[in-house]
């Protein structure tokens, strides 16, 4: 991020600010909407989160911290989003009822649904650092940055929500499958 | 293939593919955008505080949310020109906060004035009155130091982060500082040690499932380390320090790490107060103190 513009925007400059936003929008878009799940909240959670960048920007010391400190409101503003949510996790696992096709493989191990459905029985906390370490290939001293964490919670938090996930998947492959229409009619 | 069977290089390639797909649902960039940038003027700004606390701050003065039409503070019209008169009570009068620090300022406020008087009009009752040393004023030291993790190597010394809820881990890191004053410039050595409590092996968090409730995501981290300056004329010890950290979901680390050195060979007789600020690079802003620390009260004369 220019530090030049950074500064401008600390001084109150509404079009350097703008163009921050515009810089950032693509990213924090991908970021909220792999923590949240969910467009409407992901919105919700950007908007937010340049808001209070926007209004938080005279307190912020050294403009080359910008981005750092903007993922961190990011983050924050995803947390709140969530909280609205009451419950993250429904009750069972909703299945598809559509006709079963080919199975969509990731990587030839793993479907790509059932990952899915796996990473939203994930608690917020997990869904973030697996987002920014895998998604914003971000290194681990600047996940604890957005966080607001130490570097050795990152691992530790990295570690259990892999741990987690191969948790979900298992129980995914474990419940009882959903016949589909077809079937259900024979 | 069972995914009990994935190794962690496999999850890492299949979670890093999975998360670089683009979604299947696009979020809707221009109104996000347009949404913002249409509410800056009419977002109030925080100003820069040069006091940390809100302790003479009145609520009435400095509304934190004005975007809100019902938490916006009464006004009071004025009445035939004059003033009006407000009766009771506009804001609290009394926190424990606001006691606390004010006591803190007062033996602050008092301590300094102590110490700016003459040494011979304090009188034998002050510590060190009586002793016919004289020091060099502190010298007052900036810099920066690279502390990130990437120099350092992880030990751990008892459980294993990745399978319990508590446990310990050593780090000694290596790097280099540039100082203001070079006699603190050199090889700089950092031994920290983290100790981790899970939130979720807290009795205050029994029955509270982290995965489903975010408030109980909870960890606690005490980071205690201490640093050391070598360079061609000698060395700076630093003495352990402590900062424990408390990690809510969205809590504030601490910004500021304050670190106490005593000089060895060539810097025998002074010591550094240094703070550093941030973590890499972190700033670095101190002094150097002739004639070091006061000693240890055990080893001191009680004479």
């Amino acid at each position: 991020m220019d530090t030049d513009l950074v500064r401008s925007a600390k001084r109150g400059d509404e079009r350097a600010f703008t163009e921050i936003v515009n810089s950032l929008a693509d990213r924090f878009l991908g970021v909220a909407l792999r923590i949240l799940r969910d467009t409407t909240l992901a919105e919700d959670a950007v908007q937010q989160a340049l808001l209070s960048a926007w209004r938080d920007l005279p307190d912020l010391r050294d403009p080359a911290k910008f981005e750092g400190w903007s993922y961190r409101l990011l983050v924050r503003a995803c947390y709140m989003e969530a909280r609205k949510r009451k419950r993250w996790h429904p009750a069972t696992i909703v299945r598809s009822l559509a006709e079963p096709t080919a199975p969509d493989l990731i990587g030839g191990v793993i479907e790509r649904e059932r990952l899915e459905r796996g990473f939203e029985h994930l608690s917020v906390d997990h869904r973030a650092v697996l987002v920014l370490t895998y998604f914003m290939d971000l290194p681990s001293e600047q996940v604890a940055e957005a966080l607001d964490v130490p570097v050795g919670t990152v691992y530790s938090r990295l570690h259990r929500a892999q741990h987690a996930l191969r948790g979900a998947l298992e129980a995914d492959g474990r419940a009882p499958q959903v016949p589909a229409p077809s079937q259900a009619i024979e | 293939m069972n995914d009990q069977q994935l190794d962690d290089n496999e999850m890492d390639d299949v979670l890093r593919t999975w998360m670089q797909d683009a979604p299947a649902e696009r979020p809707d960039r221009s109104r996000v955008v347009g949404n913002v940038v249409g509410r800056l003027g009419s977002t109030r700004r925080r100003g820069r505080r040069w006091w940390p606390f809100s302790l003479f701050r009145r609520k009435a003065t400095a509304p934190t949310t004005p975007e809100t039409p019902d938490r916006q503070p009464m006004s009071i019209p004025a009445m035939n020109g004059h003033s009006p008169t407000v009766t009771g009570r506009t804001h609290s009068m009394f926190s424990p906060v606001k006691a606390i620090t004010a006591g803190a300022l007062v033996f602050a406020i008092g301590g300094m004035l102590l110490l700016a008087q003459p040494f011979e009009q304090q009188g034998s009752s002050v510590p060190g009155a009586a002793s016919d040393e004289v020091f060099e004023p502190p010298v007052e030291v900036t810099g920066t130091v690279r502390l990130d993790v990437f120099g350092c190597s992880r030990q751990e010394l008892g459980g294993d982060l990745t399978t319990t809820t508590r446990a310990r881990a050593r780090h000694t890191c290596r790097t280099t500082n540039q100082m203001s004053d070079a006699r603190l410039t050199g090889a700089v050595t950092v031994i920290y040690e983290n100790h981790y409590i899970d939130g979720s092996d807290l009795p205050v968090f029994a029955g509270c499932d982290k995965d489903i409730d975010d408030e109980c995501a909870f960890e606690l981290a005490l980071e205690s380390g201490a640093l050391s300056i070598e360079n061609a004329d000698g060395t700076w010890r630093g003495r352990p320090t402590l900062n424990p950290f408390v990690g809510f979901p969205g809590s504030d680390q601490p910004a500021t790490r304050l670190m106490l050195l005593d000089g060895e060979g060539g810097y025998e007789g002074l010591a550094a107060l240094l703070e550093f600020t941030g973590t890499s690079p972190a700033s670095v802003h101190g002094f150097i103190i002739d004639g070091g620390f006061p000693p240890d009260p055990a080893n001191a004369s009680t004479k």
